[in-house]
């Protein structure tokens, strides 16, 4: 624990342990009342370990899994979203999720790619050609959905075109939030897997890309080089 | 002049009895405390978290950790409580100050015991409601193996023990001197500030923490738990021998 740490903690804990002083001495119940608030709040916690074990029980048997397993398959899953793009497959990847999609008329020859200002657009971004020149754009947004809260999706970028300019723009930011659960530290004191904060959090925010389909003879120049990532 | 002799057993299990009666309500203040620290732990006792700009994953991790924080806690008010309340109606009936300090050291036994089961239980009934009412990342780490509560039980009692009797002792010396209510706290605060401007050098409160909670034998640990709780309740009776009837 560093000092700042235990310069905050135990005065947190002494005030504390004047409020608990405060009402171990003011419980003052009868006798016959303390036993039986006591009694029921055995009985209540008793009845609920007896559910826990049926509820996690049941998970146990379902799910022979742990979670290094799930992250895993999460990190697989990153690595062929990766191939499939680069191999300009990404659209028959198993899995694969469309959160965002955008199609514009275009006729000039040259289409200038830009972020907007001052921006690092983060989601790869793919150009794929088309077989012909039908004089139009189309953006798609590709996601792998988060697993953990069924098929939940990301919020997509915005695309817009702006005369010869195609800008990018992040999501916003979606923000979520999840449980897991970790032994108490009394149980973990002894036990051989004492630590289980081992969990690979970035594998779990998946991998997105922007793959945009130009006709075929468009000449496509990026504006901004640093401000986004283009698949080779 | 009585021919009768009662034997110190029996009077110490006539004296445990009374003192569970009249400090029943340490049971009461148990169940606010666990209550209270479980709806605190409601909304994780730790979280990590990973972002990028599009999206930030924030992990809650839910463990009965704070619960048993506040267990701890609390058995060291009861000790304090208990010592406090042996000096002012252990005398009810014949009895001496060991026969007194035997009953309180097995009432602290018994609360240390209760503490212990009931803070691991309501950290299942935790984990239970969060994974009624929650979005739960992964069931996986949901299950405990009953050896792994029943272990998570034994040391909660252990720990709560140890506190409890910490908190008795402390109580006992504030009782033959009140100057001690408030030179106590003082030390223990004055060391902290110089422990905490001291990093790197031996420091006896992080060396007496360590000490236990590092210990990775259950045997060794209990002996250790056993050992230092004994070596504080004979201080006590030594000390407290000699002390008057009533205060």
């Amino acid at each position: 624990m560093n000092n700042l740490g235990i310069l905050i903690v135990w005065p947190s804990i002494l005030i504390l342990l004047g409020i608990f002083s405060g009402i171990a001495r003011t419980a003052r119940v009868s006798f016959r009342q303390t036993r039986i608030t006591v009694s029921l709040y055995l009985a209540v916690l008793l009845i609920f370990t007896g559910a826990f074990y049926l509820v996690a029980d049941a998970k146990e048997a379902a799910s022979a899994q742990d979670i290094q397993v799930a992250e895993a398959e999460a990190e697989a899953m990153q690595l062929q979203f990766y191939a499939a793009l680069e191999k300009g497959r990404l659209s028959k990847l198993e899995g694969i999720q469309i959160n965002g999609y955008w199609n514009f008329t275009y006729y000039d020859d040259v289409l200038y790619l830009t972020t907007a200002a001052d921006q690092y657009f983060e989601p790869l971004v793919a150009i794929e050609r088309k077989e012909i020149n039908d004089g139009k754009i189309d953006v798609t947004s590709y996601t792998t959905s988060l697993k953990f809260k069924g098929d939940l999706l990301g919020n997509s970028p915005s695309v817009r075109r702006i005369d010869n300019k195609l800008e990018l723009t992040n999501a916003a930011q979606f923000e979520m939030v999840a449980f897991a659960f970790t032994k108490d530290w009394t149980m973990q004191q002894f036990s051989d897997s004492s630590n289980n904060w081992h969990w690979n959090m970035s594998s779990l925010l998946g991998a997105q890309a922007v793959v945009i389909q130009v006709p075929k003879d468009l000449q496509v120049e990026v504006e901004v080089e640093q401000g986004l990532n283009l698949v080779p | 002049m009585s021919f009768h002799e009662p034997k110190l057993l029996a009077v110490c299990k006539k004296q445990y009895a009374y003192k569970l009666k009249t400090n029943l309500g340490i049971f009461f203040s148990l169940m606010i405390v666990q209550l209270l620290a479980l709806l605190l732990s409601l909304n994780g006792s730790a979280s990590m978290g990973a972002g990028s700009s599009s999206m930030v994953i924030n992990l809650k991790l839910i463990s009965g950790d704070i619960i048993i924080v506040f267990t701890l806690i609390w058995a060291f008010i009861i000790g304090n409580t208990v010592a406090g309340n042996a000096c002012r109606l252990d005398f009810s009936f014949v009895s001496t100050r060991l026969t007194s300090n035997l009953a309180s050291v097995c009432l602290l036994a018994t609360a240390a015991l209760v503490g212990g089961i009931t803070a691991t239980l309501s950290g299942v009934l935790l984990r239970l409601l969060v994974y009624w009412f929650q979005d739960v990342y992964t069931n996986n780490s949901l299950y405990l193996a009953p050896l792994t509560l029943l272990s998570g039980s034994y040391v909660t009692a252990l720990y709560a023990f140890l506190l409890s009797v910490l908190g008795y002792f402390f109580g006992m010396l504030t009782q033959r001197n009140k100057a001690l209510t408030i030179v106590i706290p003082v030390l223990f605060l004055g060391s902290l500030f110089i422990e905490a401007r001291r990093a790197g050098e031996v420091q006896l409160l992080t060396t007496i923490f360590v000490f236990f909670v590092r210990e990775t034998s259950m045997l060794l640990f209990s002996m250790k738990v056993v050992c230092a709780a004994a070596l504080l309740f004979a201080t006590v009776i030594l000390f407290t021998n000699r002390m008057e009837v009533r205060r």
